[in-house]
């Protein structure tokens, strides 16, 4: 493979995973990864709060 | 997870590896082929096609002829195109080089036509296929391309270009089918339709 | 119920302003209400053309086993409905249901009511001309020849501008959240909406304005259609299903954790995937290798959704019989592990050998586009139109009808072409048997597709008299104050903030 090949294939299979992985660091270290579960609940509230079922068939 | 930027970013990047991957890479590697002399007949290859056969390349695209023919034959060892004659080689890319669009094609609802023009030459018998494909392949499912042609009254003499139609083909007693400049054209290119140059990257 | 706070088009564009900390989170009926005109408009659109693709679908479908039928006319012949059937139901309709679910998921989530409507109705007003322009333009036999992007370059502008308009919208909306907390499905679709008009222009761009040379265009050309499934339909149905399937049961999805997971292996993995298009096809050997590689590797977002989804669902699933969101959204995220898994398995060289270029390939784009994607959309739709037009569906019976139709047909079409392409590409490859036997072996399989295409045609008439029905009923009174289902209608009055 050519020079310009060289570079791109290692653009693309090592500096991209590298940068994921420090990502992935600065992501723990500035805590988004904590309490992630927490995310999940987002979408209920007072008006349509965990445990209402918000759907069914129309009656007859 | 909450950081527009940073999702954004990692979108933007991971859409961009395969962008340099399966698009610029190749560009680089292989977009810029050129044609080249076979040294055993000193022919260029890929050859330009003729204006009418270009012409019937078009129609073959409006036609969608592309959704049940395929453009490419695979390695030998590789499903049977090359046992079943459909070419002496398997296809590269510069089969390609003169191609726009690229006609590869993904599906063998009729055969592959990479190499049809060697393996049926003969422009009656397209002109029959292409009119009523039961004619020549009975029990084909490729539709018949009668718009092709013109029916015109029979003058004192049959046209030489009137096809021989018999049976419950041909049209009305004193009408004649004969094909239209498009079915020429479409034929023209069918019959172009020959990659079996020996190349240098396929030895 | 509106509140003033909303501000003006050009404040929105303007990257000084800021959302105003003092406006909480709008009400669920405030957000209903204001999306109810221009999702309506599109989800109608989107409809009319799922109605006109089933009919070129039938058309296409027919002419397969029976090739003489409608064949006198050139711009009705076999080449031409198909690709019309294509794009009417994947540009026509998929892309209207996906994106009118989308701005309505983006408005719930990001808890703004609509804002500057007038945007997204210009929009899909230029997007219906569009995709109207580019059917009949292939119809006329101006079709670019190149699959997934069949529409004549003079469709192209009119279809980018309408996606502008939906591009600035988003991130106008995005801006002006009132809900710090990015979810889940937000991530798929504000990923989706930054990829697909990338993929569309590359692709455009490379293959049919300044087109690149050979080869490369089969690259540009399954780069860009895989990832039309992969990027822009995929996340949005999966964002449809993460919200669906916690919203319906009314509890949260079971691990956030998974859901990153799933979410940063697709981005990574998906959009390698195109090259497995080529298995076989003169390209280089690399190529196609690290599509097939990326193809296995979608086992792990693949897998991390279904173990998700499943998580969740399970000890409710008794709730399928009293759901049609549920039913559809649940029968599509199933089908989105299989057809995937099944994906896996078709990009290997041993199975390709067999499968490529038969009609399992078009087995396996409906499984995906129709079994997962499309039954998706009906789950989501099933869901936001009582709650735009606050009326409640017409008749369950339709309902089922629909889902009974729909799903037992495209099982059938699935498993015909699946079956009969494998022993389509058995035949092929001997080559000892004579091509016009090898027409033979799918002819049953053919006959069995149109089948399943009529019972698809029978639910898709269904789903559009539920419809036609349910806007109608806008115009009469209120029926149902007491509907669960409209739980945060009217009757209600304050919404009250997370």
């Amino acid at each position: 493979m050519s020079l310009v090949n060289w570079i791109l294939f290692i653009g693309s299979f090592v500096v991209l995973p590298v940068s994921a992985l420090f990502a992935l660091r600065w992501a723990i270290r500035t805590g988004q990864l904590e309490n992630l579960n927490k995310g999940a609940l987002v979408i209920f509230n007072d008006e349509e709060p965990v445990g209402r079922v918000t759907d069914r068939f129309p009656r007859p | 997870m909450n950081y527009g930027p940073l999702l954004f970013l990692g979108v933007f990047l991971t859409l961009a590896s395969s962008w340099v991957g399966l698009v610029l890479v190749p560009q680089i590697q292989f977009g810029r082929l050129e044609p080249v002399k076979i040294e055993e007949t000193g022919e260029i290859y890929p050859m330009a096609r003729s204006g009418l056969a270009e012409q019937g390349r078009e129609l073959y695209r409006a036609y969608g002829c592309v959704y049940c023919h395929s453009q490419q034959v695979r390695a030998e060892d590789f499903g049977a195109d090359i046992q079943r004659g459909w070419g002496k080689r398997r296809s590269v890319a510069r089969d390609y080089l003169r191609d726009k669009p690229v006609l590869l094609g993904t599906m063998r609802t009729g055969p592959d036509l990479t190499n049809i023009g060697m393996r049926q030459p003969s422009v009656s018998w397209h002109l029959l296929h292409l009119y009523d494909p039961q004619m020549t392949s009975a029990g084909s499912i490729m539709p018949p391309y009668a718009f092709l042609f013109d029916r015109q009254k029979q003058g004192l003499q049959k046209s030489p270009d009137a096809l021989p139609l018999s049976g419950k083909f041909s049209p009305d007693p004193g009408y004649e089918i004969i094909p239209s400049p498009e079915a020429r054209a479409l034929v023209a290119y069918l019959l172009s339709l020959k990659s079996s140059a020996s190349l240098p990257e396929v030895k | 119920m509106k509140t003033s706070t909303a501000p003006g088009f050009l404040q929105s564009l303007s990257p000084a302003s800021r959302p105003d900390p003092a406006v909480p989170p709008a009400a669920l009926a405030e957000i209903d209400q204001s999306c109810r005109g221009p999702v309506l408009f599109m989800f109608v659109c989107g409809v009319v053309w799922l109605l006109a693709g089933t009919v070129f679908a039938l058309i296409t479908s027919w002419k397969m086993h029976d090739p003489a039928f409608l064949a006198g006319y050139g711009w009705l012949t076999f080449g031409r409905v198909r690709p019309v059937h294509l794009n009417l139901v994947v540009y026509g309709f998929a892309n209207q249901a996906a994106v009118g679910t989308a701005l309505w998921l983006m408005c719930r989530l990001c808890r703004v009511p609509l804002m500057h409507g007038w945007m997204i109705i210009v929009s899909t007003v230029f997007w219906n001309i569009g995709v109207l322009v580019g059917a009949v333009g292939i119809l006329a036999g101006d079709s670019t020849g190149i699959e997934w992007l069949e529409f004549p370059p003079y469709a192209a502008p009119i279809l980018f501008f309408s996606y502008a308009l939906i591009g600035v919208w988003t991130v106008i909306t995005f801006r002006f959240r009132r809900e710090p907390h990015l979810y889940v499905s937000q991530w798929y679709l504000l990923a989706a909406f930054l990829w697909f008009p990338w993929l569309y222009s590359a692709a455009e761009i490379l293959l049919v304005l300044e087109p690149v040379r050979g080869t490369v265009q089969a690259a540009v050309n399954w780069w860009f259609a895989h990832n039309v499934l992969g990027l822009w339909f995929t996340p949005i149905g999966l964002a449809a299903a993460y919200y669906f399937i916690p919203k319906v049961i009314g509890r949260p999805i079971h691990s956030y954790y998974l859901s990153a997971l799933g979410f940063w292996s697709l981005a990574l993995f998906y959009n390698w995937n195109g090259m497995h298009h080529l298995v076989g096809g003169p390209m280089p050997a690399w190529l196609v290798s690290v599509s097939i590689v990326a193809s296995v590797m979608m086992l792990i977002p693949v897998v991390t959704v279904a173990i998700n989804h499943h998580l969740t669902m399970r000890g409710h699933f008794h709730h399928l019989k009293s759901s049609p969101t549920l039913l559809f959204i649940v029968f599509g995220a199933m089908n989105y592990t299989a057809t995937s898994v099944h994906g896996v398995l078709s990009a290997l060289r041993s199975v390709s050998e067999v499968t490529h270029f038969t009609h399992h390939t078009i087995g396996h784009a409906h499984h995906g586009m129709y079994a997962f994607f499309t039954m998706v959309m009906f789950g989501s739709m099933y869901y936001i139109v009582p709650r735009l037009t606050q009326r409640e569906w017409p008749s369950a019976r339709l309902i089922y009808l629909h889902f009974w139709t729909c799903g037992l047909g495209i099982m059938l079409y699935v498993g015909a072409l699946t079956l009969g392409g494998v022993l389509q590409g058995f035949a092929m490859n001997d080559p000892n048997l004579a091509f016009l036997k090898v027409v033979a072996v799918t002819k049953p399989y053919l006959v069995l597709r149109s089948l399943s295409g009529m019972l698809m045609t029978v639910g898709h008439i269904a789903f559009a008299w539920s419809l036609g029905w349910i806007l109608i009923r806008q115009l009469g009174p209120y029926r149902d104050p007491s509907a669960v289902v409209l739980g945060s209608s009217k009757s209600q009055s304050t919404g009250a903030p997370a």
